[in-house]
């Protein structure tokens, strides 16, 4: 804690006073303003004039306020020129050192931010009693809590640390929706698509009316402060009623909670933001209309009401059409290995932004792109680069999740508020009522048509998961001008309390309740060959089944998909892919990967016992199975007092290596090449001896692959080893 | 086994009910698709019966890569046998391991044991009751077969083998087959909602 007083302090020193700095420095506001900000266009009001005005301002506003307050005042520096920007330099003498401060305030600012976040979930990592307590939202949002506290008690002006809806929307969200997406396990999606897109649309409308409905009559009978239209509080109960999937994922996502349920809380979360998003621009349109034109025609209704389904169909398209563009380019970077990763990210997030532009859903836009594009993308890159892909997509995420919670919690002080206790506390009260209600009675219709049931402890575990925050909070900040300002701050404060009660309350009691409750947790062991094996039998008996009965039911549909998939798809975007009637990629990977392991913890013993060998031995086929023996009779000497039968284990090595002999004999490796094919050496030198060799990055395929990666040369088993020490856990069944 | 060629008398409809524990409106169901499915009938009493051939000619069943082994396994499940084809009565035996499990009122016929039962079938084509390794390498082969090399196929079946067989006799038996997926939730997995 004191290490960030320090930080914001040294920030924060060179302020005089904010409203003197802000004095000085207004021309250059305007200059650095068309220079910096480029967030003139807000996307989120084509319609109005007015509106669009306020946003640009606003957006520049933000960026420039957050340099402005801390950028040195111009007494402090040595005649640094202002208002000129890097115009004339004037220097009356040599300066050795010189604060230049007005040069890098933009990055800077964004990189303490940044840091800071970071640096307080860290602290709160080290203790461990502390780290599980709260989950890392509420802790950030109490640290935000506490800065903006904080800084306001230095006098910064709290516009600084507003978080800016266009902020919000353009740059911090999409790298989450993204991650949601990519590691979205399909499969189980798939299988719960039913009661995921009922609670994400029925569940979502139900819940917006209930609560315009209850607060609207208690408006009429005046028990509020303020009064205010149908439309104004349909907007409001739009953006509340919206279970947040940034929030559900930080909780969640420590407390380890089976896949079924995780995919449906989560699932709805990602899909309701779309129905949320809907219907909140949808409500927006008709205040903007009223505002303009005075009224609303049937035909704005109905239009309205189609909006619906063009928003989120369209944003789903889009994202099919973007998904489709980046796999196909992936096929062909082969040549360009470093660069695959790029597309990987511009591609889905060009995807948001034109769904963005055209008005559709962004939010489904890229979570479907990711989802998509998985299967298609990881087939194709090496497998540096899809590690570097999942590594880079999830810290953008971690990142993005953190400065979110942190701005959340300064929201308390940055906003203007407008307390009204009535308005608060049927708010609360109201989305936990109508929320419990929503997910009993679409339980019980679920439960009579699944196989899967939800049980009383499933639905509390969905009730309780209603998780509200940063996005129903970027949607309150952007509410129109046309509405009043007091309606508007009770918005924005009554959204604020919401959040704080459900991330804090919620998020901090979720988990002693859930094991409390046993709740199944995930099974985090790799799943073995025979299992998917088994899976991939199972799946392929019950599609067959279902053609015995003459129904058509999800393995049908999903077998079809997978057959046009095997057939058309795959080859199309994935390269060197022989056309087949079936995928048989899942069990080949669970394969490789258990083989891989095995293979590197034998090798990982043997390293321990023969440092000098692998060294100095070249790779033939004679070496090779003289190491393997020994390794075999060590192994057989090591487990002698067990009750192993050595005669099979000798037969096993044996057949082994028999087997491996006759593949590498079939393909001989080149001597000199690289066992472990990196993208990247560790430094310039070993890129350029490769590069001298003449040789070009393969993927290992070929099946003696195994048996080189482990007995190549020394550096290369070296690789293999601190390599897999290295890499972050890519083995494990990630719940996104 | 008394009933009429074209429809079912409520005595058979009775007793299928009660032997099988499915509802009597899921054997009507079964019924109809049966009729539609037996090209055959029995020379000496009129029964409609399938051989593989009617099997084989549902279309999407051809295009499955285990429907042969689907039909085979049926026909082992049914305990045909003599008889040269699957009745009505093997037609509901077998599909009623399908029927989700009612945990107040269970029936040996869909219990766990029953549907792993019809999964070790499946690999089990000689009902042995031991699935031996190439047995277990010609599913694998129907499979993934197309994809994947033979020499990986092989390694992939020896990799299970020494996975799930415990004790080490070269085959997996019934008891290793139910240990080795104990994780997975079969009566889920192996059940239609529709078939009540």
């Amino acid at each position: 804690m004191s290490l960030l007083i320090l930080l914001y302090l040294l920030s924060f020193s060179f302020i005089a006073n904010s409203e003197h700095s802000n004095e000085h420095d207004i021309t250059l506001t305007n200059e650095n303003a068309a220079v910096i900000t480029h967030v003139e266009h807000s996307p989120f009001d084509s319609s109005d004039h007015k509106e669009h005005e306020g946003h640009s301002e606003h957006g520049v506003e933000v960026l420039t306020h957050l340099a402005n307050s801390t950028s040195v005042v111009s007494e402090h520096n040595v005649h640094e020129e202002h208002g000129a920007g890097h115009g004339e330099e004037r220097m009356e003498s040599f300066q050795l050192i010189a604060l230049n401060w007005e040069h890098v305030k933009y990055p800077y600012m964004v990189g303490i931010w940044l840091l800071a976040a970071s640096l307080v979930r860290v602290i709160f990592h080290l203790s461990k009693r502390f780290g599980n307590l709260l989950p890392d939202s509420a802790i950030l949002i109490i640290v935000g809590l506490g800065l903006g506290f904080l800084l306001k008690a230095i006098g910064l002006d709290p516009s600084v640390y507003r978080l800016n809806s266009d902020v919000f929307f353009l740059f911090l969200l999409p790298p989450i929706i993204y991650d949601a997406g990519y590691f979205m396990p399909n499969r189980y999606l798939f299988e719960n698509v039913d009661s995921v897109l009922l609670f994400a649309v029925i569940g979502t409308i139900w819940n917006t009316i209930a609560i315009s409905a209850t607060l609207f009559i208690c408006s009429v009978y005046e028990v509020f402060t303020v009064q205010f239209s149908v439309f104004e509080i349909l907007l409001f109960s739009a953006l509340i009623s919206a279970v947040d999937p940034v929030a559900v994922i930080a909780v969640f996502e420590e407390i380890h909670v089976n896949e079924f349920l995780f995919i449906n809380v989560f699932g709805e979360a990602l899909f309701n933001d779309g129905v949320a998003a809907v219907l909140y621009f949808m409500f927006k349109k008709f205040i903007i209309i009223m505002a303009t034109v005075g009224g609303l025609v049937w035909s704005d209704y109905v239009i309205g009401l189609l909006s619906f389904l063009v928003m989120s169909l369209g944003g789903v398209l889009v994202g099919i059409i973007f998904a489709f563009i980046v796999s196909f380019i992936s096929k062909y970077t082969d040549h360009v290995r470093i660069l695959a990763p790029v597309f990987i990210f511009i591609i889905p997030y060009l995807a948001y932004l034109t769904a963005e532009m055209l008005g559709l859903s962004a939010i489904l836009a890229i979570a479907v792109c990711g989802m998509m594009m998985k299967q298609y993308v990881t087939a194709n890159l090496s497998h540096d680069a899809a590690s570097a892909v999942k590594y880079f997509t999830h810290m953008l995420a971690q990142s993005s999740e953190t400065v979110i919670f942190m701005f959340l919690g300064l929201s308390v002080i940055s906003s203007e508020h407008n307390w009204d206790t009535y308005f608060v506390v049927i708010t609360l009260v109201g989305i936990t009522i109508f929320r419990i209600i929503g997910v009993l009675v679409q339980c019980f219709v679920l439960n009579q048509y699944r196989t899967k049931k939800f049980s009383a402890l499933d639905q509390f575990v969905l009730c309780y998961g209603g998780l509200r925050g940063a996005i129903a909070f970027g949607l309150v900040v952007s509410l129109p001008v046309s509405i009043d300002q007091n309606i508007r701050n009770l918005f924005v404060t009554t959204c604020i309390v919401v959040i704080y009660v459900t991330v804090l309350f919620q998020g901090i009691t979720i988990r002693p309740i859930l094991s409390i409750l046993k709740v199944e947790r995930k099974d985090d062991s790799l799943l073995t060959v025979i299992e998917s094996i088994n899976h991939k039998m199972l799946d392929y008996t019950l599609a067959g089944i279902e053609d015995i009965l003459g129904q058509t039911g999800k393995h049908s549909i999903r077998d079809d998909f997978e057959r046009f998939n095997a057939k058309f798809l795959r080859p199309l975007l994935t390269k060197r892919y022989k056309k087949s009637v079936s995928d048989s990629s899942k069990i080949i990977s669970a394969y490789q990967k258990i083989t891989l392991q095995e293979a590197v913890s034998m090798a990982l013993q043997f390293e321990k016992r023969k440092p000098s060998l692998s060294s100095t031995t070249p790779t033939t086929p004679r070496t090779i199975q003289r190491f393997v023996e020994e390794a075999a009779i060590q192994t057989i000497n090591q487990n002698e007092n067990e009750n192993l039968s050595t005669q099979a284990l000798y037969n096993m090595f044996s057949q082994l290596l028999d087997r491996k002999l006759r593949e590498l004999r079939e393909n001989p490796p080149s001597p000199s090449r690289d066992p472990i094919p990196a993208d990247i050496h560790d430094d310039y030198i070993g890129q350029m001896r490769r590069e001298n060799r003449g040789e070009l990055p393969t993927i290992p395929e070929s099946p003696g692959g195994t048996l080189r990666e482990l007995f190549g040369n020394g550096s290369a088993q070296r690789n293999v080893i601190s390599r897999r020490h290295s890499q972050p856990p890519s083995y494990q069944v990630h719940p996104v | 086994m008394g009933a009429s060629s074209s429809s079912l008398s409520d005595e058979a409809l009775q007793r299928l009910s009660s032997e099988s524990g499915l509802s009597k409106s899921s054997i009507k169901m079964l019924h109809d698709r049966f009729l539609m499915l037996a090209t055959h009938k029995d020379i000496e009493n009129g029964e409609p019966f399938m051989t593989e051939g009617d099997f084989r000619n549902i279309p999407e069943l051809v295009k499955n890569p285990l429907g042969t082994r689907l039909i085979e396994a049926f026909f082992a499940d049914a305990e045909v046998g003599v008889r040269k084809g699957v009745y009505f009565a093997d037609f509901v035996k077998v599909l009623s391991r399908f029927r989700p499990i009612n945990k107040n009122n269970p029936h040996p016929w869909n219990s766990r044991e029953a549907k792993l039962r019809f999964a070790f079938t499946m690999y089990d084509l000689n009902r042995s009751g031991t699935i031996t390794k190439d047995e277990f390498t010609d599913i694998l082969e129907r499979m993934i077969g197309g994809n994947v090399s033979k020499a990986k196929v092989e390694s992939i079946a020896e990799r299970t083998m020494r996975e799930a067989d415990k004790d080490s006799d070269g085959s997996i038996t019934f008891v290793e087959f139910c240990k080795a997926m104990e994780k997975t939730d079969i009566e889920q997995k192996m059940s239609f909602r529709f078939l009540t």
